[in-house]
């Protein structure tokens, strides 16, 4: 693998709304625990603080238990507020597979109130660490490439 | 697909090929027939399936949970 970078694939979930309300509002919502429990989850232990470490309780699924532990990576009041988001075992395929990811709220004043973005960020490839700690920058074209072959010549 | 034909305009050595076909071949992305002296690869997209899956089910979550938001700040923030 010399000189090629080792990167491995990941996928984000983007959701980006405006609300007709303002900056200090939306960032209420986000961060009151009591409120949090009315739209996203009741969580426990939380304070927008950096450092500080929480969790959510989720469905449990085979060896995991369901719990989200996260952990404030920035909370700058009626800005942006960012959180890990880790649970799930490697036992599990699908719904509680191993999730190691961040989650981003982004708030925007606008003219009509406030913009809030999401990013959940880091969804790799479960149980495939070992293929894609072993794979340089060169695979995805690769795939590309067999994918397009594959869809065009039933004779592969 | 062999090696060969997938060395030829892809600007990666064969070696390089190989190696890569192994590791997509651990992670279940593609899959190989050998036929006489040579072995055909496909790809196999299913296996992206699990990671589809857990995606799928966080973009659904969020979805749901702005509209919840907004529900929610139309209520207490009159």
């Amino acid at each position: 693998m010399n000189g090629v970078s080792l990167k491995s694939e990941t996928k984000d979930i983007v959701v980006d709304e405006t609300f007709p309300h303002s900056a200090a509002s939306l960032w209420r919502a986000l961060t009151t625990p009591e409120l949090m429990g009315r739209w996203l989850m009741t969580p426990a232990d939380f304070e927008p603080i950096q450092g500080k470490r929480f969790t959510y309780q989720t469905t449990a699924k085979g060896q995991w238990d369901g719990q989200i532990n996260c952990e404030v990576l920035e909370a700058v009041p009626n800005e942006r507020l960012s959180f890990s988001w880790k649970g799930g075992h490697e036992t599990n395929e699908g719904y509680g597979s191993r999730l190691e990811t961040t989650v981003t709220f982004t708030i925007t004043p606008t003219e009509e109130g406030s913009r809030l973005q999401l990013v959940h960020a880091g969804f790799e490839l479960p149980k495939n660490e070992v293929a894609f700690t072993g794979m340089g920058s060169g695979w995805p074209d690769v795939l590309r490439k067999i994918g397009a072959v594959a869809g065009t010549n039933e004779a592969l | 697909m062999t090696v060969g034909e997938l060395t030829d305009g892809s600007g990666v050595t064969q070696g390089a090929i190989s190696q890569h076909l192994k590791h997509l071949k651990q992670a279940g992305l593609v899959a190989e027939r050998p036929a006489g002296r040579k072995v055909y690869y496909r790809a196999t997209p299913d296996g992206l399936q699990p990671l589809a899956d857990w995606i799928c089910h966080y973009d659904v979550f969020w979805r749901d949970r702005f509209n919840a938001l907004r529900s929610l700040l139309k209520e207490i923030d009159q």
